[in-house]
């Protein structure tokens, strides 16, 4: 089945954020250019943007609550935030087949949405004190740079996944049919 | 109601379910009686995730200071190489160091002599035993047949002068040009006189003739110049004696003595002239 090939990526993307942020942890002096890596998120968007509405809020608040309890301790920020970048994504799914340049975007506006949320949130009540310019610069510029480039090796990746997670799926059923044909 | 299809109620149980369980797991936190199985579920995490992320970050941590080790070692080992050559030049400044000092206690004991220092400039391997060439010539004062010491005693003459350099032939020469006039003071106070006229290889010694053979010579006696012919003072040590051994006629004896010790290896020398030296 697809799905497992899905979510055996998303739990090594998972596996490949927490290591980047163990290898280069963010700079909270904000003295130096910081990188929060994301590629978790984007692997389930895009795995779900072409899904009805319902489903795909589902999914990203299911991928999002696994992320909170085993990869990180936000719980329940990244819940709800998968949840609703989750049917976001698919707003724009029919013009995705015209201009893909558009998922692209999308997917671009809501990596930098995914922590300045929470980080505008937290500002607003009272319990962070850095400047906005100042937060934007040494956290959100070299992250946004860099899963501009994650986001064309993953569409490619997927791409690749998804192709042979059909072609196993295509072999699996014609040896079903044979067994079912011998079988009579 | 919208109804859920199959997918959806499985989506929503598993959100339901996780749900539950996360917060039964932060709930069962502030209970010490769970605490142990809140603390085997934290162990769980820990090895299924953050160690092995934890290791493999250490790895690379190392491979990269494995890298800087090498960098440091290759630095090191330069350093390390350097050192040997600078311990090379220390230990070659500190030989030259003291044998300039000796032959300055030397000079300062020499009274009103002739002296001119010099340096050996030249020492062909095929003539070592026999000849050198020493940096002071006609122009410092240098003239032939004065007599050339280093800290421990003489070790040559003076053959030829040119304006700025000189030849020396040494004491270890099998043919030496001229002989040369010597004495050993004798415990009774006397001297006994005789001839340095050549060098004998096999023996390593020079070979004296004594102007009175009845002279009681042992071995151990020191020998010096005696002042008496040749362009050099008196008292200059030569060697001692090592051993008498009788002619067949048992009237002349010849008598060895032991060259100075740095005669092989000498860099630095002082040409003296006459003048009178010590008794």
């Amino acid at each position: 089945m697809r799905w497992r090939a899905y979510a055996v990526c998303m739990f090594v993307a998972a596996c490949l954020d927490v290591w980047l942020t163990f290898v280069f942890p963010p700079d909270y002096t904000y003295q130096k250019l910081s990188f929060i890596p994301h590629i978790c998120f984007l692997v389930c968007m895009m795995a779900i943007y072409d899904r009805k509405p319902i489903d795909r809020v589902l999914i990203g608040a299911l991928c999002g609550i696994l992320y909170d309890f085993f990869f990180g301790s936000t719980f329940p920020v990244s819940f709800l935030l998968f949840a609703a970048f989750g049917y976001t994504t698919g707003l724009f799914k029919e013009n995705y087949d015209k201009d893909m340049r558009l998922l692209f975007v999308v997917l671009s506006a809501e990596v930098f949405l995914l922590d300045t949320l929470p980080f505008l949130f937290c500002k607003i009540i009272g319990t962070m004190h850095v400047n906005v310019g100042t937060w934007l610069l040494h956290m959100e510029l070299l992250t946004v740079a860099i899963h501009i480039a994650v986001i064309y090796g993953l569409m490619y990746v997927l791409d690749a996944v998804d192709a042979w997670a059909a072609r196993r799926e295509e072999k699996r059923d014609q040896q079903r049919r044979n067994s079912y044909r011998d079988a009579e | 109601m919208r109804k859920f299809n199959h997918l959806q109620k499985v989506l929503i149980g598993w959100i339901i379910g996780i749900a539950i369980f996360g917060c039964v797991m932060i709930g069962l936190r502030q209970n010490a009686l769970s605490d142990m199985g809140y603390s085997a579920w934290t162990y769980i995490q820990y090895g299924l995730f953050e160690y092995p992320l934890t290791s493999i970050g250490n790895f690379v941590n190392d491979v990269a200071n494995l890298w800087h080790q090498y960098d440091d070692n290759q630095y090191l080992t330069q350093e390390l190489a350097e050192q040997k050559s600078y311990k090379t030049l220390y230990d070659n400044e500190r030989n030259e160091n003291k044998e300039l000092q000796d032959l300055l206690n030397m000079k300062n004991e020499l009274g009103n002599s002739t002296q001119i220092s010099a340096r050996v400039i030249k020492r062909s391997s095929s003539s070592w035993d026999q000849y050198v060439t020493i940096s002071a010539g006609s122009a410092q004062g240098v003239k032939e047949n004065m007599i050339v010491v280093t800290s421990e005693g003489a070790v040559g003459l003076v053959q030829d002068t040119q304006t700025n350099t000189s030849k020396v032939q040494l004491l270890t020469d099998e043919d030496l040009e001229n002989d040369i006039s010597v004495k050993i003071s004798m415990e009774d106070g006397s001297t006994a006189e005789g001839l340095i006229d050549s060098y004998d290889p096999d023996k390593k010694a020079y070979r004296m003739s004594l102007f009175d053979s009845s002279v009681d010579v042992s071995a151990g006696m020191e020998v010096a110049t005696s002042g008496k012919g040749g362009n050099y003072p008196s008292g200059i040590y030569i060697g001692t004696v090592r051993s008498v051994e009788q002619n067949d006629n048992s009237i002349v004896s010849t008598i060895y003595v032991t060259p100075v010790s740095n005669i092989s290896s000498f860099n630095y020398v002082i040409v003296l002239g006459n003048g009178k030296v010590s008794e």
